[in-house]
This record gives structure tokens, sequence and C-alpha cells, in this order.
């Protein structure tokens, strides 16, 4: 019956309560209510029969953790880790790709479990001290804006945040508020309404083919992108009410010339944690560091590094892939074909640079500019088809027919933009979009909107304020009854 | 510390303005929502189109209601549910001497007994009436994913609401919150497919419908009701089951239904109901609960029903 889904009114309700009450109490004691709150959501959300999982993850980390800091000896040091990383990779591995399990797996059991590793991990290379109060790193694990899709966040970075409580912002809370009800807008309105139209599309293959599949791609990318961030704007908004800064995802990945740097800016801390936890440890090791120096020694100091490196990437982005939930369709679309695509991007860098040095061609320019960005666009769309698709084999029957010459009727039918959605809807969604847009070029500008609205008269500012509430009371009647208020991240 | 908490009174007005504004937003849009050329503007950005469709379930009972307050030659009533009319339905222009007004479960057997009411009230030498539903019907009382629109509506918009008991009505004020049962907010409700929308799933979020195998209190009152109310009028009452699939899960069903059955009232008045099951193969049931079968095959349905129950229907069939 009590639903707190981040687009639903009760959850606004409950940022709002605990956001009173969480300045009304002293400071020291701003933490106990953090976590009060988030206990609530994880009880309300999950359900309080995974309760005792995400205790044994958040139990085995705080404690490995102190034991190694205690440690002096490395071998124990090593041993304790190794037990750590063990059980907790093994309960991940239990709860998120073990099917017909008799019981529910807490929600966000794949974030929560990077951000505990990487703690350890920490703890380990002497990075962070091990967090003497149990409660306070509970309140790590459980935070909740952060206990649906992710970001994953670093414990030195949120520990101090946490403890010390943030004094009350007038700025701080109207900018979270602000930023909560954008991203709602862009999952109610973008992501709901462009989700008919993908499901439209991918839902019968045999009416649509070449263009129309190839539209429905696009689409899923805007939808995937407005639902994903819209998510983390609502996520990262809620934190700012407490005023504790929780990382950034997302940094307008569209806007990318490049596939790395696109990976830069799509699901940033993702991809940071791989890096920092995954690929420089592995590039360490003594296989990878033989590789490094005979390749090295075979082809000169700047090319031979890069096997070592493109073999690490490998692994990562096999990781990745297999991370979002481990079936083959996401280790080809979220991994190994960005791998391919990063490596061969980087492969023809240089013959690229000297061919447009050749042909006089401005690489600054902004229609060169512009293709680059159309140029990264498609192949991560061609990713995002076997993200959405149920298996692989249907991913590459996608591809196929969007290979399948346009019908004539593509461009000059009408009916074609539709797509399950009536002319009115359509309107809607393109308000929606136009104000994604306008945000993402103040963002592009490295300027913030809501600092630039705020210099704006009162009339601009409560014109701009009430249009994104109407979108979003528009988004949310359109959206109630229906099973719309799940997020696509929230499964993994 | 000042500073703070001016600050904080400060978000705390500027909240509470942007919250006025919503609210008045809302209920403009909510105003706007039951007039065009706004009706269809707002029902299709807001995704509620198709609940402008779902004004027949009401109109589709008032119907019923209406033909039986219509006099008329007939001294029959087949009263029933959906399987009912997938049998009788169509028989009703081949036989002037029966009523047969069978319709949705979701009017439950308040509805049935207006109906019987209503038809008695406005037909003199009255021999029959017939309660044909199958234990799905029984178990159905007022709920929140067909009741409002099958039952409450209905029941207002034709003033029979008063046929009903005092209680029954206080039941359904506390489902469906008592201004939902006024009839100004009714047209409201039924012009607007927003308003009908959110309503209607608000109710369906705030207490989902719950299906229990046992029979509630309205099945048992008013079918006893509809049995005192013939034997007043000298109407003979029968009360038997359409034909049902023969599944595993079907019959497990019944099993537990007829025991709850077997202690209720209501055995004590028709103590052959259960006896009255005919089991066809499930094939014939698409979707587990009506025939689909050709007219031929429907008549040797309506025949075995016949047989079973010892009775003799001057009823035609073709």
């Amino acid at each position: 019956m009590f639903s707190l889904s981040l687009t639903s009114l009760s959850y606004i309700i409950f940022v709002v309560v605990f956001v009173f009450v969480y300045y009304m109490v002293h400071r020291r004691f701003r933490w106990i209510v953090l976590l009060a709150a988030s206990v609530l959501f994880f009880i309300v959300v999950s359900g309080a029969a995974s309760i005792p999982w995400l205790l044994l993850g958040a139990a085995t980390t705080y404690a490995g953790a102190r034991l190694i800091g205690r440690m002096k000896k490395e071998a124990g040091k090593r041993a304790i880790l190794a037990i750590v990383l063990v059980l907790v990779l093994g309960e991940l591995f239990l709860l998120k790709y073990t099917r017909g399990l008799p019981f529910t797996a807490p929600i966000a059991v794949s974030f929560y479990s990077l951000s505990i590793l990487g703690y350890v991990l920490d703890v380990y290379w002497g990075v962070t001290k091990a967090e003497e109060n149990p409660f306070l790193y509970l309140l790590y694990v459980t935070y909740f804006p952060q206990m649906t899709s992710g970001p994953v966040t670093r414990y030195r970075l949120m520990q101090p945040q946490l403890r010390e409580g943030a004094a009350f912002s007038y700025d701080k809370v109207k900018n979270g508020l602000i930023r909560i009800v954008y991203g709602m807008m862009k999952k109610c309105v973008i992501a709901d309404l462009c989700a008919v139209m993908v499901s439209e599309v991918f839902g019968d293959t045999v009416t649509y083919q070449g263009a129309y599949v190839l539209l429905g791609v696009m689409l899923f990318a805007l939808e995937l992108y407005a639902d994903f961030s819209g998510c983390m704007d609502i996520v990262l908004g809620t934190s700012e009410c407490f005023g504790i800064e929780l990382p950034e995802n997302f940094d307008i990945p569209f806007s990318s010339v490049t596939m790395s740097e696109f990976w830069r800016r799509w699901h940033i801390t993702l991809g940071v944690w791989f890096k920092d936890y995954v690929l420089y440890p592995l590039l360490k090791t003594a296989p990878f560091q033989k590789l490094n120096t005979v390749c090295v020694e075979k082809f000169g100091r700047k090319k031979g590094r890069k096997p070592a490196t493109y073999l690490g990437l490998l692994a990562v982005w096999f990781l990745i892939g297999y991370w979002h939930g481990g079936a083959m369709h996401y280790v080809i679309g979220s991994g190994l074909l960005h791998w391919f695509y990063i490596v061969s991007g980087e492969l023809f860098e240089e013959p690229v640079k000297k061919l447009t040095r050749r042909l006089h061609i401005d690489r600054r320019a902004k229609g060169y500019v512009l293709l680059q960005r159309l140029k990264v666009f498609f192949l991560v769309c061609s990713g995002f088809v076997f993200f959405r698709s149920e298996t692989s084999y249907q991913a590459c029957k996608m591809l196929y027919r969007m290979a399948v010459p346009f019908e004539r009727g593509f461009f000059t039918g009408f009916s074609v933009w539709k797509l399950g959605l009536g002319a009115y809807e359509l309107c809607f969604l393109s308000i929606g979009c136009a104000v994604m847009w306008t945000v993402s070029g103040f963002k592009l500008r490295r300027r913030d909107i809501r600092t630039a609205l705020a210099g704006q008269h009162a009339v601009v500012r409560y014109a701009v304020y009430l249009l994104l509430c109407a979108l979003v009371l528009l988004g949310m009647m359109r959206g109630f009854g229906a099973d719309v208020s799940y997020f696509i991240y929230n499964k993994f | 510390m000042y500073r703070e908490s001016m600050s904080m009174r400060k978000l705390f007005a500027k909240g509470c303005l942007v919250l006025a504004v919503c609210v008045c937003f809302t209920g403009v849009l909510l105003l706007l929502s039951a007039r065009e050329p706004f009706r269809s503007v707002i029902a299709a950005v807001t995704g509620s189109e198709a609940y402008a469709s779902k004004l027949d379930a009401s109109g589709e009972v008032i119907a019923y209601i209406e033909k039986a307050q219509t006099k008329d030659e007939s001294s029959k009533l087949i009263v029933g549910d959906s399987v009912c009319n997938s049998l009788f339905g169509e028989l009703q222009e081949l036989n002037p001497d029966y009523k047969i007004l069978c319709c949705n479960k979701g009017i439950t057997m308040a509805g049935q007994y207006i109906l019987t009411k209503e038809y008695l009230d406005c037909h003199e030498n009255v021999t029959d009436v017939y309660l044909i539903v199958i234990s799905n019907s029984l178990i159905t009382g007022f709920d929140t994913e067909f009741g409002y629109q099958y039952a409450v509506i209905p029941f207002v918009r034709t003033g029979t609401i008063g046929d009903l008991e005092e209680r029954t009505v206080r039941e359904m004020k506390s489902l469906y919150f008592a201004p939902f049962l006024k009839e100004a907010v009714i047209e409201y409700v039924e012009a607007s497919p927003l308003i009908k929308k959110l309503y209607l799933n608000a109710e369906k979020e705030l207490r989902p419908t719950v299906l229990q195998l046992s029979f509630p209190d309205v099945t048992v009152e008013y079918i006893q009701k509809m049995y005192e109310l013939c034997k007043e009028r000298n109407v003979k009452m029968h009360f038997m089951a359409p034909p049902l699939a023969e599944t595993d899960e079907r019959r497990k069903v019944e099993a537990v239904l007829r025991e709850e059955y077997e202690k209720s009232p209501l055995y004590e008045l028709f103590p052959n109901y259960y006896d009255s099951y005919v089991y066809y193969p499930a094939e014939l049931f698409p979707d587990g609960i009506h025939p689909n079968v050709d007219r031929k095959y429907k008549n040797e349905m309506i025949r075995a029903m016949e047989e079973k129950m010892d009775q003799v229907w001057d009823l035609r069939l073709e």
C-alpha cells in the first residue's frame, strides 16, 4: 500500500519530513536521523526479509576492515581481505546471479556491494582508516538516497559528511528540491513517454523494420538517459537537501566525441570504481607487468604499454558487462562491444589525425565535432540494442532489421513519429525534451542553471519552477496506475 | 542560529507558496478535465483516454436496470453473471416470455437483488426467477476492481440504491468514500477520464482487492432477500450454476467453496446448487471461465443444466 518509489508523492513527503527532522536536531545527532530514515526506507522498499543480507555484507566488511586495521603482518591482512572479498562477492553472486532463490535480494545489492568492497580495499591499502562506529558505517551502507541505483560512493568522501552533519543552507535545500523535481520530470515525462514508443518497436519486430528500428533504438538511448540520469538527479537532489554531496554520475554524455570520453561521462562512478579497484591493481600484477616489459622491449615505450592496458581493459569491460546481470547480451552490450569501440578508437586515433591534417580538416570545427558526436551516439546505440533486448540473438536480429532498406512511407507518413503516442503526447514529450536540452546546454558551457535562474526576476524564476512542477504533475498523473514507477537501473 | 532559523522560515514560506500554486494547478486541471475541449487534450496527455470508454461499464448495468423496469408480457426472469450471459444472452429475441438480464459479476448479489426487485415491482403474474451464476460471482462482494463502476454508479444513478439495506450502503460508503456516492460527484467522475483514472487507481492502491474463498455477507444476505421476496410474491426461485471448465484448480476451488456453502444459510434454501455443476473440457473455455462454442453446443449445455436440475424449461433454443 505504501510505496516509496522515487517518483511518488510519498517519496517527496518522506524526504520533506526527514529534512525537517534532520535540521531540527543538534548537528551531532543528525547522522542518527539519517540512519533512521535509511533503515525505514530500506524496510519499506526492499522488505524486512532482506535485512539479514544487508547486515551480513555490512558486518563482514566492518569487521574485516577493523581486523585489517589492527593487524601488523601483511600476510594476515591479505588473508582477511581474501575472506572478506570471497564473502561479499559470494553474497553478491548468490543474490544477483542465482535464479529461483526462495528469498528476495535486497535492493541495490550490486551498488552497495561495490561501495563496501571499495571501503575494505581502501583500508587494506591504507588510503582510509577503518571505521570504529558500526552504526555510522551502517549509515554509509544504507544511506537511503543511493539505495536505489547508486552512485557508487567512496567511504573517505562520505564519512566526514555523514558524521559531522551539515548546517542548514537555504540554497542547498532549495537547489536539492529543484533537482528532485527536474529528475522526476525526466523520468515521468521523457523516459516514460519514450518507453511507450520503444516498446512498440521492440515488441513488434515484424511490422517495424529498417529506419523504424533505428528510430526505436535512438529513442531507447534517450529513454535510458532520461531514466537513469533522472533517477540520479532525484538521488543527488535528495542528498543535497541533507547537505551531503554525492558524486555525479552523468556529465552530458552525448556531447562526447570519443567512446572513451563517453564512458568518462556516463555512469561515471561505476567506471571510476572499476578503474581504481580492478584495472590499476590488475595492471600491477606480475603477469601484466611481465607482459608490459616484454612489449615495451619489443615495440618501444609508448606503443609497448598498450597491449597490457588493453588486456586489462578487456577484463574490466567483461566484468562491467557481467555486473549488469550476468546474461550474454549484457556482457556484449554493456561490456565487450564498448571495449572494442574504445580500443579501435585509440588504435585509429593517430591515422585519423594524420588524415584530417592532410585533408585540411579543422578538428575543432563545429561540423566535425558534431559528426564525432553523432558517431559516438550511434556506436553507443548499437550497444544499447543488446542492453534492451532479451537475448543476444534478438539484439542481432534487431541490428539486422536496421539494415533492411528504408521504407518509402517512413519519411512521408506522419504516423511514424507517433509510434503509439498521440499528437498531444508528442507535444508533451517535446516540452520535456526542450527543458532537458536547455539544462544540458547550460551544463555544456559549465554553468549551473539553478545559479543562473537565481539571478533572474522572481516572475521568470517562479514561471520556470511552476512549468517544471506542472510537467511533473501531469507526468505523475499519466503514470498513476501503470507500472512505470520503476527505474531501469533499479534491477541492477 | 538565528540566521539559520530565518532562512528555514523563508524556505518554508516559499515552499508553501509553490505547494499552494501546485494544488491550485491540480484543482483547475481536474475541473477542466471534465469539460470539452480540454477533456480530450488532458485525457490524451495524462494517458487516461481508456477510462473514457470505461463509462460503458455503468451504462451497461443501467441499461439492465431500465430493462427490468420496462413493463412487458414476460413472466419469467433470468438473472446471472457474464457466463450466464454467454449462454442465454442471445436467446432473448426467441423468448418474449422471459426477461434475460445477465451482466458482469461486479454487480454483486446486491445488484442481482435490485434487478429482481425492480422486475417484480413492474411485472404482474411472474412465475419464476432463475439466478444462474458460477461461484466466482458468489465470492465477489463490493471490491475496488469492478464495484464502483458496475454497482455504485448504476445504483446511484437509477435511484435503486434505495432498494438496499442501510448497512449495505454504509459498507459502500466506507469502501468507496462517501462523497463518491453522491450523484453530483459521480457525474463529474463519469465526465472526466482523468478523475476516473486517478480515483479508481487510488482506490485499487489503497484497498487492493483480495479474493477469498468464502462468501461475503452481501452474497448471503441478498440471495436470502431474493428468496424471501420471491416467496412473498408467490414466485418460484431457482438457483443454479452455468457450465464450468474441467481443471484440477477449478475442482479444488469448488471443493473448498462447497464446504463453505454447506455451512452457510444458503444451503438450507438451495441445497442443490452444487449438484447443478456440469463440467466440460477445459479447451472449450479459452479464458477458463466463459465457454467459447457455437450456439448448438451452448444449447446442449442448457439442456444438460435442465437435466441436472430436473427442471423443465419452456425456453426456445432455436
